[in-house]
């Protein structure tokens, strides 16, 4: 065994604050139920359209929950499916079971789909706002982040600044043994096995924007932390994955290098 | 970001400091060239020995044009604005990628008011014929040039007003007759036309106070379209002819606060600040060069500057004084950045 999964976390609108989870399915396009809602600015660069917290700190804030959390974890057909010799894809839930309401930073609670949601955050944009759903993952660049907690500590003691594993926004945190911060980077183009099913392959470090800088608690923002891992870690920190093999993860599952 | 072979089918000797380029893909890549008016081509064009990019918006409108056209002024000093108008000939074979842009008529069909200024007229053109074709509206116009020989597509114009009779108001500013463009002219031609579109590309002094100017006036900032003459990523009508003007022209030298020590640094005209500093040994943090990551986000204590682009910034960020050294162009001779803030 090379680590442990400490924690899962899933953003169920992109960009708006996760959740912890203590299973979930991970498919070829990510995480179950990960980052299916977004919301859109005409403002926004068209090759990154979306309205994030680099436009508005608070939206981090937000804290977004699926109706029926239960439902969204893993397709119900999962054993089945994958019992099969075929290892069949498992059929997700229907989309109305991805129905999510957010709670806002003063408390109160809208159905993502009310208008009232785009309606509270016009405001926030020059551009205007659009909501956009998809059972299938809206993430940056790749399916699954990884982020160890190795490599949190490392940054807290080279910034000497109580640096959140938040900030990083990852899918799985991880807790190596007996090896120090940023060894995921040494997995690229390396396979890893997690728990008895799920195959990743380590394809690339995360390349980091100014998203880091945002407190996941206060939306304050430093830009301190960015230029650090600019100049100490080439502006990378945690490693992206692609899902070569899908299946259950369990927080406290097992994470094997393969080769 | 992927190029293509284009070539040149005609040239056209807009004035003494324009021409315009009629441009064909080839049938492989004709359908990677569908355009939407006000968009822009991104060119990569040799000069010695060194490849640049840079952008110049359509002036043909895909409702009545059928070849891409796009119309460069020549600036001075300008490498690739000068190599447009020296060197390409018909028949000649030029890298472009796809088009692109968000300046671009929004699907509302609203009336329209327009402002150019200079070569800001190329993107703005293509969305006045777009309108006049393909709709009923009547778009209303307002051209700022410096004198009437440098008037690009005045002979366009008048065409179109010929053959969509009381369909284009055009009104020309000629600042050696007029002085100037200034807020009275703005507000005069705004009047009562408040819940319209306004599509803004000139000169950067142009645009600030266009812009002022409608937002005082009470247009909101939804109806406020605005081509910068940016970077490649940002809609850009003719980045080179914009760079250099107004009071970046002054300033010779910035300060800079970096890693506990403060730096005079010499200002090159039209380049950013980080560009200066790099160029005089000195590296503060930086790392996409392009508005996306923050890396380069700092606090400028004194001074004003223009962002070539603000993708990453925040409206908190810049109330706080943030600014990003990559896109940074100084606007007056006492601009001092804290890289460590």
């Amino acid at each position: 065994m090379t680590g442990t999964i400490d924690s899962i976390w899933r953003y169920p609108v992109k960009s708006m604050r996760g959740e912890e989870i203590d299973e979930v399915f991970v498919a070829f396009a990510g995480l179950m139920g990960d980052r299916v809602y977004a919301v859109s600015s005409t403002s926004s660069p068209k090759e990154f359209p979306w309205h994030t917290a680099r436009e508005q700190e608070d939206f981090v804030l937000y804290q977004a929950r699926y109706k029926n959390r239960s439902g969204t974890l893993t397709p119900g057909n999962m054993k089945e499916a994958m019992g099969n010799p075929a290892n069949l894809n498992p059929t997700y839930p229907h989309p109305d079971a991805f129905a999510v309401e957010v709670e806002t930073p003063d408390g109160s609670v809208v159905d993502i789909q009310d208008s009232a949601f785009l309606e509270g955050l016009k405001d926030q944009s020059e551009g205007e706002l659009s909501l956009h759903y998809t059972q299938r993952n809206m993430v940056d660049c790749r399916p699954v982040t990884l982020f160890s907690l190795q490599t949190v500590n490392q940054l807290r003691e080279e910034t000497g600044t109580d640096i959140q594993k938040l900030q990083f926004r990852s899918n799985f945190y991880v807790d190596w043994d007996d090896k120090g911060g940023f060894y995921e980077d040494e997995l690229v183009d390396k396979k890893v096995k997690i728990g008895n099913t799920v195959e990743l392959m380590i394809v690339e470090r995360d390349p980091r924007c100014k998203f880091i800088t945002i407190h996941p608690e206060t939306a304050e923002t430093d830009p301190k932390l960015l230029r650090h891992v600019t100049k100490a870690h080439e502006g990378f920190a945690g490693v992206y994955a692609a899902v070569l093999k899908e299946g259950p993860v369990n927080s406290g599952d097992a994470v094997t290098v393969l080769d | 970001m992927n190029f293509y072979p284009v070539r040149i089918i005609d040239v056209i000797n807009e004035t003494s400091h324009a021409r315009s380029f009629k441009l064909r893909p080839g049938d492989e890549h004709q359908h990677l060239f569908d355009y939407k008016p006000g968009q822009f081509l991104t060119f990569r064009i040799p000069w010695h020995g060194v490849h640049h990019e840079r952008c110049y918006s359509l002036s043909s409108s895909p409702s009545c044009d059928t070849e891409l056209k796009v119309t460069v002024k020549r600036v001075k000093d300008g490498k690739v604005s000068n190599w447009f108008n020296d060197i390409p000939k018909p028949g000649d074979t030029i890298d472009v990628a796809p088009p692109s842009g968000r300046f671009v008529l929004r699907d509302n069909n609203q009336p329209l008011n327009l402002f150019s200024g200079g070569s800001g007229i190329t993107p703005v053109i293509s969305l006045i014929k777009q309108v006049l074709h393909e709709t009923e509206l009547s778009p209303r116009l307002l051209y700022a040039n410096s004198a009437s020989d440098q008037i690009i597509f005045k002979r366009e114009l008048d065409d179109l007003n010929a053959q969509f009779p009381r369909r284009l108001y055009c009104h020309h500013h000629l600042d050696e007759v007029n002085g100037l463009i200034s807020t009275d002219v703005i507000e005069s031609f705004i009047a009562d036309y408040l819940d319209r579109d306004y599509f803004v590309c000139g000169p950067g002094a142009f645009m600030e106070l266009t812009e002022d100017v409608l937002i005082k006036t009470g247009v909101s900032h939804k109806n406020i379209l605005i081509e910068r003459f940016t970077s490649p990523d940002d809609s850009v009508a003719n980045r080179e002819a914009i760079v250099p003007v107004a009071a970046a022209n002054d300033v010779a030298e910035f300060r800079a606060t970096l890693d506990g020590k403060e730096h005079k640094v010499p200002y090159r005209q039209g380049e950013t600040l980080l560009e200066c500093m790099l160029a005089n040994g000195l590296d503060p943090v930086h790392s996409c060069k392009d508005a996306h990551c923050g890396s380069c986000m700092v606090i400028r204590k004194t001074g004003k500057n223009t962002l070539r682009k603000s993708t990453v910034l925040s409206k908190r960020d810049k109330e706080k004084g943030y600014i990003l050294l990559c896109q940074a162009i100084p606007q007056s001779d006492d601009v001092w950045v804290d890289c460590d803030a």
